[in-house]
């Protein structure tokens, strides 16, 4: 095993150690507040909307939003606003049905709102499954796309990348549960703001401040011209570009890492002002990014391509050296150091997120209601969750450098989304706004949606080998992302399975769950510091 | 309840008992404070999660099928594919924005009220708060 793939880079290097510095101490601190179940997975209930508000937006955007979504742009234009427009617009769906009603009804799982008024234990056993599904996806996503990113911005190669990674992501989740995760995403989306503020303000200097000017020269600076300018570069059909844009609309209310951060807050209204602050953060930093990538396309232009990598990830850090002077320049050097940590800060947030969802689903779901039958003590639900967390970071872990840069990033991060919305988002709405759905329903919807999603991926081009991926038995019908199938089959597989049960006890239960999300009365209270 | 005895600590958890009985959670969703409540949630809810969708859907569409018609430039260096994208965030600013405000003044008092009513069908001995999950 080589430690280093390259040159070491000492700058990034250091700056990497303060973040590292930082976001330890304040593991180290949280881990004085957190030993009861509610500290471990809602940190005591105590976060503000404000703070929850900053730490979805570190949760929500990965480093494939920072880099990856520039890089697009950078290469193929306005095709990858479509991702960002989906991904904000997705907040929507979160606010008008979810937000509130999660908080007023959960505890610390999706499970909880989907077993509230279906047969528990069946109930949990698959919204952990759907919730494991998605966490442990995304994680490998992230993992590998950190690993291959660490590699390029340090020396320090790929495999020892990802176990560093991976041991900072279980430090804060072990020692400092939701408290220290929380605050980790807090500082990652500080960082992230400022790095969009100052790169946009760079960006636009050089252009005189006119944004017009930019995109004109980034046009010219593209082979493709004025094409440059209208979708069609990046997705090679029509149908891929809508189930894209689908997946990303419904993919994040049902995202286990983003739902959960509504737990944290102690009320409804502090989790609808949560959302507040997110979309105005995330949509800030979209815009951003949208003029960033631009900006690269015509500071950089087509020469800044082979240092981009092939799908642009590496255009925001060339473009971050560049503008700090160039390439051997101290005020480049520095720039690109401080865009590597925030990457890297970036991906530790992110990652930490899904694995206290994870833990969550298999310690209070698995291992306490449906193993041990609600009859083990809070002490052994937190313990388990560590070990939970222990076990999903090292498998992670494991699985991304087996598979290494041989996963296709983007596929699992779209397989996650599709995943979020064909089976997790429809079990919930259901559950919330139909009194007819039953435990049967929920199980064939989960399954169904799942199995739709990745089965679809499976077969979809993106997965099989040969020039166009030829090889794809759905043929021209296999899509990249099949969300625009596998989500009215999720719909679909919850409905039918509620009407072909005679199963009728969950709709009594439903009137408690409808007041109870409506109005917050008996919701989980904040417990008291 | 369909699994007692996954809940069946719940019972000693809370000193009203099953948690159903805790309140009267019918007689609350039948009362006119709920009603008013859910009834001017949806009103707000529906037409404007149906809006989002439809101006979403058309951008979609549009961005899908009218690649010329996306790129042609509204004034010089301003394409219609980025005006368009930056109008769906300020779309979600604008709906987020008016759900905050009807949520505060008019959902939240709406709430409460509804609360008071369940309260003061319950004994004031019992806890408002019953622990409605198992551990």
């Amino acid at each position: 095993m080589t430690i280093f793939a390259a040159e070491l880079q000492a700058l990034p290097l250091a700056v990497f150690g303060i973040v590292l510095a930082v976001t330890l101490g304040v593991t180290f601190w949280a881990s004085k507040r957190t030993s009861t179940a509610t500290e471990f997975f809602a940190a005591g209930r105590g976060i503000s909307g404000f703070q929850n508000g900053w730490a979805i937006a570190g949760d929500y955007m990965s480093a494939s939003t920072f880099l990856g979504f520039a890089g697009l742009i950078f290469m193929f234009g306005v095709d990858a606003f479509v991702g960002l427009a989906a991904a904000i617009v997705s907040f929507v769906v979160v606010l008008l049905f979810l937000a509130e009603r999660m908080r007023n009804a959960g505890k610390y799982t999706l499970a909880d709102v989907l077993s509230f008024r279906l047969r528990e234990r069946p109930a949990r056993m698959v919204a952990a499954l759907g919730t494991l599904a998605v966490a442990s996806v995304y994680l490998v996503a992230q993992m590998v796309g950190g690993g291959v990113l660490i590699q390029a911005l340090t020396g320090v190669s790929f495999t020892p990348a990802v176990i560093v990674v991976g041991a900072f992501m279980l430090a804060y989740v072990i020692f400092g549960g939701m408290l220290a995760t929380t605050w980790v995403q807090i500082i990652k989306a500080g960082l992230l703001m400022s790095a969009g503020v100052v790169l946009t303000v760079f960006v636009l200097a050089k252009f005189g401040f006119n944004p017009f000017e930019l995109v004109n020269r980034a046009a010219e600076q593209h082979p493709e011209k004025h094409a440059y300018l209208e979708p069609g570069l990046l997705y090679p059909t029509n149908l891929d570009l809508l189930s894209f844009g689908l997946a990303f609309l419904l993919g994040t209310a049902g995202l286990p890492h983003i739902l959960i951060r509504f737990f944290t807050v102690p009320d409804a209204k502090a989790a609808r002002g949560s959302v507040g602050w997110a979309v105005f953060l995330i949509g800030s930093f979209f815009a951003m990014i949208m003029l960033v990538g631009m900006g690269a396309r015509a500071i950089l232009g087509t020469g800044g391509e082979a240092a981009a990598g092939s799908s642009g990830n590496l255009a925001i850090p060339v473009l971050a050296e560049e503008l700090g002077g160039g390439d051997g320049s101290t005020g480049g050097e520095l720039f690109l150091a401080i865009v590597s940590a925030v990457a890297l800060a970036t991906i530790l947030a992110v990652v930490a997120g899904l694995v206290i969802s994870a833990s969550g689903a298999m310690a209070h779901d698995l291992w306490s209601n449906v193993i041990r039958k609600g009859r083990d003590s809070e002490h052994e639900e937190v313990w388990v969750a560590r070990i939970a967390a222990l076990a999903i970071g090292i498998l992670s872990i494991v699985i991304a450098i087996l598979g290494g840069a041989g996963f296709n990033v983007s596929v699992l991060v779209g397989l996650a989304f599709c995943v979020a919305a064909s089976a997790n988002l429809p079990a919930l709405l259901f559950a919330l706004f139909w009194p007819r759905f039953n435990t049967t329903g929920a199980i064939v919807g989960v399954l169904g949606g799942l199995i739709a999603s990745i089965g679809l991926i499976i077969l979809s081009p993106a997965v099989w080998p040969g020039p166009d991926s030829e090889g794809s038995p759905l043929g021209s019908l296999g899509l990249a992302n099949p969300a625009i199938f596998s989500i009215p089959i999720g719909f679909a597989c919850c409905w039918l399975g509620t009407v072909l049960s005679s199963e009728r006890g969950a709709e009594r239960e439903y009137h408690e769950l409808r007041v109870r999300a409506e109005t917050g009365l008996g919701a989980e209270a904040a417990s008291v510091h | 309840m369909s699994s007692p005895t996954a809940r069946a600590d719940q019972a000693s958890a809370s000193a009203t008992g099953s948690p159903g009985t805790a309140f009267d959670w019918r007689g609350i969703e039948s009362s006119p404070e709920f009603r008013e409540l859910v009834a001017s949630k949806r009103r707000f809810i529906v037409p404007a999660a149906v809006a989002v969708f439809a101006i979403f859907l058309g951008y979609l569409l549009l961005a899908t099928f009218a690649e010329g018609f996306m790129g042609s430039e509204i004034v010089d260096g301003l394409p219609v594919a980025w005006a368009l994208a930056v109008s769906q965030v300020v779309m979600t600013w604008v709906v987020t924005w008016l759900y905050l405000r009807k949520a505060d003044r008019e959902w939240e008092p709406l709430e409460r009220r509804a609360a008071e009513r369940a309260a003061a069908t319950v004994e004031a001995a019992q806890s408002p708060s019953g622990d409605r999950f198992v551990r």
